[in-house]
């Protein structure tokens, strides 16, 4: 019982640590934290006061994402606050703005705080969460300033001027026409990049006719936007007027794009160290373009349409192994500057040289020849990498042999490594290694000579020094019974084959069933009965004594006993241990 | 009468011997990446539906035709030598391959892009019920794709051209602790990226699974568009470095001859045992 108990403990422990690693892996489960929430409307807010268009996509997501039950509607309706915002932003564009819908959010911003507060307190950092919500805090205010400001403008200036024409998106060198009334104080209209609010050109009115001024605005060409740091393919044109007394007011924003230059680069995949890349540009307009290797500028060019080869030197612009080459293209008016980069990977150039060696070399004087071949042209410099250090000179298409020590091993793998340095600079250098079974013919003669004199004299005395060993040593304790079943058949086999008794056998046999033990080798069939004879009874040990005598007259005696008088000797002990 | 001693032991070990291959049969893969493991994260159903190929060591690529394969290295264990890889996909394989950061990060490096492991991304929004298994950004490819342990890496891209984004929603865990912490970033990390070489090109994917049961159906039309019609061969040499996950897939999974000498070798221990039980 108490086992089958053990061995159930065990296949459960077995089957717990077995199935505990699947168990692990589908038991942990995620709970969204409040922090995470109040980061994100963080960085909606952050994208609403910039105008990033992400911001709204982010909003679309957030209003329908799954919260804690009880802050749900709170999350709905802040995050529909900042829906609504987008509409309006995106109404901006529109002759039409909506008024009544900036007045609603307007309303509403108090909303998107409640919700920051709220979420605040099942946030895991407490300080981490204040912080946050005062930060969002201050950008609803932000934002609401914003909102009243545009609000104010808006309502003076609706219906009060005109855009022609008015479009989506504007592509770079259209003109724009601002119709504006004479009686607004307008000095000029400045254009700026929205929401970095960079400042990139102005245009003054001029009289249209006797009612309205006109203000053609050019939508900038790429390389002047790229001139201030603005390299996107999308870029918002805040159009503000400036009024006599300095102050501004946003006119229009204004969406113009960008396109990217068609070229093409071309490289090879692999080159080999000192030979020349040969790189192609391919355009289909003239650009202006720099080409890098790895980050360093290697040629500035003017790209001409159709394929543009060039040829880059290797060294001193590339390294061995992996290289990148970039090609950056100007921007000009219609495109934005664009890079594009291609992998390099070059290789060293290795002289021709190769070491040859037999897989298994013979070491006769304790030393192994090896040939380094030399197949090119150049001479090479020959380095032993091991304790010597030794150096040679291997000339061009020429052959060297070397040798090496073989050490005092009999058998043994050399590992030889050889640093090769060509003589030209044309060439690196390298490593070469090769393994070489090695057979040392002298150490294995002397070993075999020796075995040849030890063996003659280990083997007279083998057999008495292992039954002396053995004996001894059973005696100190208990003979392993596989040791003892061996040296029970090494020992017993001369009575066996050379003496040939059928009578003794079972003299013996009848001393194992009596599990009286066998004679040792070194003792006589009677003193082994002295031995056993005070464990058995005293009938038992004459008529044991009698089968003993029979042995013995088979084994020395010319006078053999028969064969069935050992049988009945044999019966007689074995029905007598039985009586006992 | 009893049997003897020395029977025993043999009848013993051969007994021991059939329990250990029942064992090694009947207990459930854990391993991830396995074609063996019908766990979360094994590859079984992968395996099946598709009836990918498999190659246990990456010798073995030499035999197939580049131009009309698609190998998924799919490792928890970085790859020692990157040459075999290089040269099937130089001669127009397709090479997908994600796992383990560290096993990425290597590759990444052995191909020349030189990208450092920030920490696992996150998605609390755009993810499949759970903020480790999150809705991705393919730039080209309009199929959904949901990536289970998806990792940011930093640094310099260079040549690698970005075509996997988390979603805006995403952060970077950096201390594991799977809450947001302020300092911990926001926004879209680049989780994949496509490296051409030679006629072929290798898409290295920052996420420990990808084509694992757990998310397969997710992203089997993903993977439709990526393999484009190719025949799929699936890496398996990891599984050498787990002898029971190997043993298991080699026995049950492997089609073929090494099946064969496992029902010769089981036939042949029964025939032992069943002499050792009945001889007298």
């Amino acid at each position: 019982m108490k086992s089958c108990s053990i061995i159930l403990l065990v296949v459960s422990v077995l089957l717990i640590t077995l199935f505990s690693h699947d168990v692990m892996i589908h038991s942990s489960q995620f709970n969204t934290d409040c922090l995470y929430h109040l980061a994100l409307l963080d960085k909606v807010l952050d994208y609403a006061l910039t105008g990033d268009t992400i911001g709204e996509v982010m909003v679309k997501h957030l209003v329908n994402t799954s919260v804690t039950p009880g802050l749900r509607e709170l999350h709905v309706e802040a995050y529909r606050v900042l829906l609504d915002y987008y509409r309006f932003v995106n109404g901006l564009e529109s002759e039409a703005p909506n008024l009544s819908l900036l007045y609603s959010i307007m309303s509403r911003l108090n909303t998107i705080v409640n919700y920051a507060s709220r979420i605040k307190a099942c946030s895991h950092d407490s300080s981490a969460a204040s912080a946050l919500a005062v930060r969002i805090e201050l950008k609803i205010k932000n934002l609401e300033e914003r909102l009243q400001r545009i609000y104010l403008q808006r309502a003076e200036l609706e219906e009060l001027f005109t855009i022609e024409p008015y479009k989506d998106k504007y592509s770079p060198g259209d003109v724009i026409k601002l119709v504006v009334p004479r009686n607004m104080p307008i000095v000029s209209t400045e254009v700026f990049v929205w929401p970095n609010m960079v400042r990139i050109a102005e245009y003054e009115p001029y009289v249209r006719n006797e009612t309205h001024y006109e203000i053609s605005v050019e939508i900038p060409g790429a390389h002047l936007l790229s001139d201030y740091g603005v390299r996107s393919r999308e870029v918002w044109l805040a159009l503000y007027f400036r009024f006599q007394n300095n102050s501004y007011m946003l006119a229009s924003l204004l969406k113009a794009e960008y396109g990217l230059p068609r070229v093409q680069l071309d490289a090879p995949i692999t080159t080999r160290y000192r030979d020349n890349i040969t790189v192609t540009m391919l355009s289909d307009e003239v650009f202006d373009a720099t080409l890098y290797m790895n980050d360093v500028e290697v040629l500035n060019t003017t790209l001409q349409p159709g394929n543009n080869t060039v040829s880059v030197n290797c060294p001193p612009h590339c390294r061995i192994g992996h290289n990148v080459i970039k090609l950056c293209v100007d921007a000009t008016d219609k495109t934005i500057q664009y890079c594009l980069a291609r992998p390099i990977y070059v290789e060293p150039v290795y002289p021709r040289v190769k070491v040859l060696s037999d897989d298994i070399s013979i070491a006769w004087l304790g030393y192994v020849r090896i040939l380094i071949v030399n197949e090119d042209q150049v001479d090479v410099y020959v380095t032993m990498i091991d304790y010597t250090r030794r150096t040679f000179t291997v000339p061009g298409r020429g052959v060297l042999s070397i040798p090496v020590y073989s050490g005092i091993l009999p058998v043994q793998v050399l590992d030889l490594r050889i640093k090769v340095e060509p003589l030209s600079e044309k060439y690196d250098a390298f490593n070469l290694s090769l393994s070489v079974y090695v057979v040392n013919i002298p150490v294995l003669l002397v070993l075999t000579l020796i075995s040849i004199i030890l063996i003659p004299l280990v083997s007279e005395h083998e057999k008495s020094f292992v039954v002396t060993f053995v004996s001894y040593w059973r005696k100190a304790q208990a003979i392993p019974r596989k040791l003892e079943n061996l040296a029970r058949d090494a020992l017993l086999k001369p009575y066996e084959m050379g003496l040939g008794s059928r009578i003794a056998m079972l003299y013996y046999n009848l001393l194992k069933k009596l599990k009286l033990g066998l004679p040792r080798e070194s003792e006589t069939l009677r003193e082994h009965y002295r031995q056993i004879s005070h464990q058995i009874p005293e009938g038992l040990g004459k008529l044991l004594w009698r089968f003993l005598q029979l042995v013995e007259r088979d084994l020395y005696s010319s006078k053999k006993p028969l064969y069935e008088e050992a049988e009945e000797a044999y019966y007689g002990v074995l029905s007598a241990s039985s009586e006992e | 009468m009893p049997p003897p001693k020395s029977r025993l032991v043999l009848l013993s070990i051969t007994l021991g011997a059939l329990l250990g291959f029942l064992i090694v049969l009947l207990l459930p893969s854990t391993t991830p990446h396995n074609i063996g493991n019908d766990g979360a994260y094994g590859l079984s159903k992968f395996y099946f539906s598709l009836s990918a190929r498999t190659v246990y060591s990456m010798n073995e690529l030499t035999g197939l035709n580049p131009e009309q394969t698609v190998l998924v290295l799919a490792r928890q264990s970085s790859l020692k030598d990157v040459t075999p890889v290089r040269e099937f996909t130089s001669s127009g394989g397709v090479v997908i391959a994600y796992g383990s950061p560290q096993f990425v990060v290597k590759l990444l490096r052995d191909l020349g892009v030189f990208l450092e492991f920030k920490g696992y991304v996150l998605d609390g929004v755009l993810n499949a019920d759970s903020m480790d298994r999150i809705l991705v950004n393919t730039s080209q490819l309009q199929v959904r794709t949901v990536f289970e342990r998806p990792y940011a890496l930093s640094g310099d891209f260079g040549f690698a051209r970005v075509i996997v984004w988390s979603s805006v929603f995403a952060y970077v865990d950096f201390n594991g602790n799977r809450l947001y912490d302020l300092n911990e970033p926001i926004g879209a990390f680049p989780l994949g990226v496509e490296i051409a070489i030679g006629r072929g090109r290798v898409l290295v994917f920052f996420t420990e699974y990808l084509l694992e049961n757990s998310v397969f159906e997710y992203n089997r039309d993903f993977f439709a568009v990526l393999a484009d019609g190719r025949e799929v061969v699936l890496d398996q040499s990891e599984m050498r470095l787990q002898v029971l996950s190997f043993v298991r897939t080699l026995l049950l999974y492997e089609r073929g001859a090494i099946s064969i000498y496992t029902v010769l070798f089981l036939t042949l221990l029964l025939v032992v045992v069943a002499h050792l039980a009945t001889r007298e």
